[in-house]
Parts: structure tokens; sequence; C-alpha cells
């Protein structure tokens, strides 16, 4: 079973790689979220969150695939808490499925 | 009979342009050529308006009309500007390869075709060698920038997409070894020409959507141009945008056609920088999305 705190720790990995920020300036993106007012407020463009949750996905070596901002609807990508609810979610759905290898 | 849109910034382009199909016959053309000599600007007033008017006819019309997307996402298929942060180190390699990432899971399924930025940064089918159009185009202004026609990208294959449906059936495209029926991709190549120290982008779609795409269209190829010109040390040119066959779509009655024309007009607020990279870190985008339907009647006239 997917812990939140893991999935959490992968998403904001995963914003970091993709700005082009190295694993030692994490703190900067921490620092940007609480900026804005948490992972709810942390808007994600529609391009940034495929990257993102495709990245989530490769990094937890999840047993099936996440979906793609293609197959959800806006509100389910547009921060950063909201793949967060989605990939745990699943997890608590699929827990079969869903988990880290 | 072809003809000539001569557009200063993005907003005042399409609105000539789309003035002028207005005009034609079954409101379509072949051999439409829209000139944008400041491509790196854009008129708000003009994409509000048009944003607005298709988020309402996504919210009403039911016939013949495809759901539209906002301007920012359809520039997004072409350059996303998201994935391009040039105030760090390693930007353009690092766009190349989210790029490329991201447009691989727009590909392998049937009704996908990828994208035109996977196209760009991923030229190949499925167990060709890909090349990186851009990285060439980089690497040949990289030289010194002595090179005026050396930078060609198709945005098609050969005989590509076999079994895919159709988005709409008139479109038949005849290349080498091709006869069959497709829908995208109808951007089909892009032309650079490095002339006294600016680039300049010539584009050429087959088929050009003129509500649902081609302000879109402009605004990603201004920023792909700009990348480009960026990355490769030169100044930003003019652009050149031809559509064979240029229209405006199904669906609306010509009243509201007309309507968005008067709008548009009558918003026009005057050029601005258009945007070029990513927000700062924690910005909001949700701005660039389509605007909630304004749902009473005399607005959705």
């Amino acid at each position: 079973m997917l812990v939140r705190h893991v999935v959490r720790e992968a998403l904001v990995a995963g914003v970091a790689e993709l700005e082009g920020y190295a694993d030692d300036e994490i703190g900067e993106i921490e620092a940007a979220i609480a900026d804005c007012g948490g992972l709810d407020s942390y808007e994600l463009d529609s391009k940034q969150a495929e990257w993102i949750i495709a990245h989530v996905e490769h990094v937890l070596d999840l047993a099936v695939p996440l979906p793609k901002p293609s197959d959800l609807h806006r509100e389910q990508f547009a921060t950063l808490q909201a793949p967060l609810d989605l990939i745990v979610e699943m997890a608590e759905d699929r827990s079969e499925d869903v988990e880290l290898h | 009979m072809s003809s000539f849109i001569d557009g200063t910034d993005i907003g005042d382009a399409w609105v000539k342009a789309y003035e002028h199909l207005l005009e034609r016959p079954a409101r379509a053309a072949v051999n439409l050529a829209v000139s944008i000599s400041r491509p790196l600007e854009e008129d708000m007033g003009v994409r509000a308006a048009l944003e607005q008017t298709l988020a309402n006819w996504n919210a009403t019309l039911t016939r013949r009309w495809l759901r539209a997307h906002s301007v920012h996402t359809v520039a997004n298929t072409i350059f996303p500007i998201s994935l391009y942060r040039p105030e760090r180190p390693g930007a353009a390699a690092r766009f190349f390869d989210r790029a490329a990432r991201v447009s691989e899971l727009h590909e392998g399924n049937r009704t996908e075709w990828g994208t035109y930025i996977g196209r760009l940064v991923s030229y190949g089918q499925s167990g060709e060698e890909r090349v990186n159009q851009l990285e060439q185009f980089l690497r040949v202004l990289g030289k010194g920038n002595d090179w005026k026609d050396a930078y060609e990208a198709p945005l098609t294959y050969a005989g590509e997409i076999a079994g895919m449906a159709a988005v709409t059936g008139d479109m038949l495209v005849i290349g080498p070894g091709d006869r069959r029926l497709r829908g995208g991709p109808c951007l089909s190549h892009i032309s650079l020409s490095l002339v006294d120290g600016a680039l300049h982008l010539t584009a050429q779609y087959r088929r050009h959507h003129y509500l649902a795409r081609a302000y879109g269209n402009f605004l990603g190829l201004a920023r792909l141009l700009h990348f480009l010109a960026q990355e490769g040390g030169c100044q930003v040119g003019g652009m050149l945008v031809i559509g064979t066959h240029a229209e405006i779509e199904e669906g609306p009655s010509r009243e509201q056609l007309h309507e968005l024309l008067t709008t548009a007009t009558s918003e026009r607020g005057g050029p601005r920088p258009i945007e070029l990279s990513a927000r700062p870190l924690g910005a909001s985008w949700n701005d660039l999305e389509l605007p909630e339907p304004r749902t009473h009647a005399a607005s959705l006239r």
C-alpha cells in the first residue's frame, strides 16, 4: 500500500527535477510550496502535470499506469494536492495493484 | 486564388485573417498566407474575446462543433512554455528531455498521433531512430550564424497512421506511398531562415481552423521561434503562416460568427509581450484555461 508521505516526497522531487533543481535544492521547492499556501495552492500547467505524474509512476515503479492529465478533469491535476490525492485514492481502491515494488 | 494578410502582432493578424475568411464563399480559402511582423506581441483583448466565445459555444453548440480548448492549450502542442525555464542551467537540454517524455505519453494510441513538439524533438516513427530537429537547428545556428536557409522541419511521415479514424472525412493526404485518409497533424512543415542576424519562421498548415486553432497556433509558433533565437544567439524575425486550406469551422451561425468579429475588434487593447517561458515557482496557471461560459441569453446569441 502506498503511503501518503512517500507519494508527496516523489511529487516534490518530481517538481524539482522538472524545474532543473538538484537534490540538495529541494528546499527551494518546499519553500515555494509553503509560500503559495501549500500543496493545494501550488498550481500545475497540464504539461507539468503530465511530466510529474509520469515521473512519479516511474520512480515509485507502480504496477499499474497512472492516468494522464488528458484522461482527467482539470481539477484532478490542477494543483500538486490533486495528483497526490488521486494516487493515494487509487492505492486504497486497488491496493493489490497500486503498490511499491 | 491565394490571399495575403499583413498583421503586426498575433491578435491583429488573427482578426484580419478571420475577417477575410468570413467574407469568403464557404468561409474558406486556399493558400491563405498570414504575416506577423512582431510575433512576440499579442492583443489580450482579442484573445479574451475569442476564448469567451469559444467557452460559450462549448456550452451551447451541439451540432458539428468540436469542443474547443484554450489558446494556451493549443499553443502548448507546439511549444509548452511550462517546460522551459531559461534561468536554470541546461535549459535547452532539459526542455528537450521533458518535451520528448511528455510527447511519448501521446503516442501509441490509435486515437492519438502525438504532438507537434514531439515531432520536433523526437521525429521518427516507432522502430526508427529518432531525430531531435530543434537540437539540429541549434547545432547549425551555433556554427557562426552564417547559414541562411539550412533549417527545415517536417511534421508528417510518409504513409503514417494506418487505421486511425479520420477526424474529418475530406482530408486526403497523398505522399510517397500514402493513400490513406487521416486526421491530424495539420501543421505539416516548418522552415526557418536566418537573415542579417534575425531568425524568421514560415509554417505550412495543410488545413487550418481559424476558430479553435489559429490563434493558439500563432502563439505556439512564436514561442518556438523565440526559443530557437534565444538558445541560438540570434534575434527574432518575422513569421509567415500559410494555410493551404484555411477555414472557419462549422457549428456557429453566421450571426454568431460576425458577432465574434465585432467583439474581438471592439475589445482590442493594443499589443503586449507574449509569455515565453515557465512562470515563477508557485505561480498560478489557471488564468490560461478557458473562462466559464456566460450563460445568460444575451451573451450567448
